[in-house]
């Protein structure tokens, strides 16, 4: 996965190879990051899309010695897939009627997909509305704290943790189905 | 948020946990992002696109500046006539005063009119102040101006009151037509130019005995014998004015009469170029009446409208209209009969309209010096003021509207079972090109500005296409998605360019500026069919091809008469 060096060079000049190249490297785990995000490939890929030009068109800004290559890409699409679910919902209204919720207390301990493979992962989190996914997977996949999910979607803690609650609520009774059988 | 700085979690590289669409399609969709926010400029296009726009604009201001200098050059023409006028008036004064023997001694008189008759002599253009180079310089500024033609003739005619010998040259000269009117017309001006005449002859005759000192009295009795002289002179010319009928030449001189004349004609003040011509050539002749029968017969072949260029005329007057010539300087601007030259033209075609302005060559490339590839072409000269003019230009761009011209595929895929996609092949027209083989007839219109207009056939030669992949929901909800597109050279795509019509005929006006062999016009094309009657999507085109273009000629052949 690493061994970019060539490639951000390339990528610095405006290389149509070095971008192409670059992409097809990262396509994979960007697209199962974004995948997460999204009920279709098509949002998916669009979004991976929009991160990598991000990427392309600030390149210059990356700096070695502050991380590697792969993770500053990777938050960069995932900065923009969070972006593209912020605009989606404030352009279409998707908003979820429980946003807003103040201090609702949920046991956020437990980690009900800490036990999954990454296909029955996928499998789940599609069962889940847009909202309740994403949080539940910036949360349980990606590592964020609930304070840091309220501060990058513009919401409360408490709905974060309504959030929460509510997906593990509606994979309760999924992740028993798949279990016993 | 900082960055978690670890790989992430549930990903393991080689592995992928759900499936993944195609990595291609995706980048095609990338690659057309790209395209639109970072798109690739490569260096060599400045080096061949660089040149030639500031080349053009080079050519235009060149242009610009060619009929300034031309349209300044007829200016200072008419200001050295006027400057000539005022300095022949002021010699004029000067005869006048040596005539009418203000300072009473006939030394000074002789003085004066020495003075006066170098400052003819200047007047005419002549450094010196002898009567010869005065002729010349007369013949000189005949050649000029044509308008100097006919003060040469009153000049002439001035003369012939005082000289009935050199008048006798004049009229054997072939000239005596005009020469009459001339005088006649004079000296109808009034009594006062008649006496200023005999002032000028007066001292005429004293350079030409050659005396260097005059008695004052003497001088005195001259001036009655001339006056007689001219009043009987002039009696004799209005009856044979009136006799002869010189109508015919009355009209000659005022149909090929100097403006200046006819502006002044009928004033009788001092400065009038009749009287200012008398001077002159009466300085110029004093004495030398071979140089007077020259200047006649100069004044002769120029009243007859023969070529200047026998005279030795720097840039005499065609046709004796009085214009000057328009083809200054090059090889066919004078004579008649058919003759030819041929060369190479220099084309570049600019987008009208909705036209879009493609940067790719016939191939689909983004190199552009093909679109420049000169074409040669031959003119036929049937006069100096008409020629026709046929070409043979290959690879000739034709800019044009992006025109759907096919659309293909409709297979489905399948993303997601809730997402379905019609996906299509479309064919959007960028660019054409062709083989033109324009005929024109250009006309003169004035100075070194021509008119044209003829017909073109053109042979569809290739053209450049943008491929799009479009995915199209299958419940016909949402919009379209372009997946990707390329640049094509349309014969790739046989239905595409198939739906182009192989021949085109059109129209064309051109506007030409021609300077010694160089021509630089501008060429408007307007096509009589439509070039690609093509039906997609429920829409028919109806567009016929159109182009505005700027020409730079070079003759590097010419066939003299």
């Amino acid at each position: 996965m690493e061994g970019f060096e060539p490639l951000i060079q390339g990528c610095l000049k405006n290389d149509r190879k070095s971008q192409e190249r670059l992409y097809k490297q990262l396509y994979v785990p960007l697209f199962c990051l974004c995948r997460r995000f999204f009920a279709n490939d098509h949002e998916a890929i669009e979004s991976v899309n929009d991160g990598m030009l991000r990427v392309f068109e600030n390149i210059s800004a990356y700096r070695p010695e502050k991380g590697k290559f792969f993770n500053w890409v990777y938050t960069i699409v995932r900065n923009t897939a969070i972006d593209k679910f912020k605009n989606r919902v404030a352009s279409y209204g998707q908003s979820d009627p429980m946003i807003g919720l103040e201090d609702t207390e949920a046991d956020v301990s437990y980690h009900p997909l800490s036990s999954l493979d990454g296909k029955d992962l996928y499998l789940l989190l599609d069962r889940l509305p847009p909202a309740t996914r994403v949080i539940c997977n910036l949360f349980y996949l990606e590592g964020y704290s609930i304070k840091e999910i309220a501060s990058q979607l513009s919401i409360s803690d408490g709905t974060v943790k309504w959030h929460l609650s509510e997906s593990r609520q509606r994979l309760k009774s999924i992740v028993k189905r798949h279990f016993n059988e | 948020m900082e960055e978690p700085n670890k790989p992430p979690i549930y990903f393991s590289e080689g592995e992928a946990p759900i499936p993944i669409p195609s990595v291609d399609d995706a980048w095609e969709r990338m690659r057309t992002e790209l395209d639109a926010r970072l798109p690739v400029v490569k260096a060599v296009k400045p080096r061949f696109r660089g040149p030639l726009f500031p080349a053009a604009g080079l050519v235009l201001c060149a242009a610009v500046v060619l009929v300034m200098v031309m349209s300044r050059r007829g200016h200072s023409g008419r200001q050295d006539g006027k400057m000539g006028s005022e300095r022949q008036d002021r010699v004029f004064r000067a005869v006048r005063g040596v005539a009418s023997g203000k300072t009473g001694s006939g030394v000074g008189q002789e003085a004066a009119g020495r003075s006066g008759a170098a400052g003819a002599s200047g007047a005419s253009g002549e450094s010196g102040a002898s009567g010869e180079s005065g002729a010349s310089g007369a013949e000189r500024a005949a050649a000029e101006r044509s308008g100097a033609a006919v003060a040469v003739k009153d000049a002439a005619a001035g003369e012939s009151g005082a000289s009935g010998a050199e008048r006798a040259a004049a009229e054997r000269s072939g000239a005596s037509g005009a020469v009459k009117d001339a005088a006649a017309g004079d000296r109808l001006a009034g009594g006062e130019r008649g006496a200023r005449a005999g002032h000028e002859r007066q001292g005429m005759a004293r350079r030409r005995d050659g005396a260097s000192e005059l008695e004052g009295a003497t001088d005195r009795r001259r001036l009655n014998a001339d006056r007689q002289g001219n009043a009987q002179g002039l009696n004799t010319d209005r009856r044979r004015l009136n006799g002869q009928g010189s109508n015919t030449d009355r009209r000659r001189l005022n149909a090929q009469g100097s403006n200046a004349d006819s502006r002044h004609s009928g004033l009788p003040g001092p400065g009038t170029p009749r009287q200012q011509s008398a001077v002159r050539l009466a300085s110029i002749g004093a004495g030398r009446s071979e140089h007077y029968v020259k200047a006649a017969d100069f004044l002769a072949k120029a009243a007859a409208g023969r070529g200047a260029a026998k005279a030795g005329g720097n840039a005499a007057p065609a046709g004796g209209n009085g214009k000057e010539n328009p083809r200054n300087g090059h090889p066919l601007s004078s004579g008649k009969g058919w003759t030819m030259s041929a060369g190479v033209t220099l084309s570049k075609t600019f987008p009208m309209g909705n036209q879009q302005h493609a940067p790719y060559n016939v191939s689909g490339g983004s190199g552009q010096l093909t679109d420049y590839i000169p074409a040669p072409y031959w003119r036929l000269y049937k006069n100096d003021r008409l020629y026709v003019e046929g070409a043979v230009r290959f690879n000739a761009p034709q800019y044009t509207s992006a025109l759907a011209l096919s659309k293909t595929g409709g297979d489905t895929v399948s993303i997601t079972p809730l997402a379905v996609y019609l996906r299509y092949n479309a064919v959007k027209l960028q660019k054409l090109y062709y083989a033109d083989i324009p005929l024109s007839v250009h006309y003169r219109v004035a100075g070194p500005m021509w008119l044209g207009a003829g017909l073109q056939y053109s042979r569809l030669w290739g053209g450049v296409g943008q491929k799009t992949t479009i995915w199209h929901p299958s419940n016909n909800i949402g919009a379209d998605s372009t997946l990707g597109s390329t640049i094509i050279n349309l014969k790739t795509d046989g239905a595409a360019y198939g739906s182009v019509k192989r021949s085109d005929w059109r129209v064309l006006v051109e506007s030409d500026f021609t300077w010694k062999r160089i021509t630089v016009a501008i060429q408007y094309q307007q096509g009589i069919s439509v070039y690609a009657p093509v039906t997609v999507s429920g829409q028919t085109n109806d567009k016929k091809n159109n182009s505005l273009s700027l020409h730079l000629s070079y003759d590097l052949w010419v066939k003299k008469r």
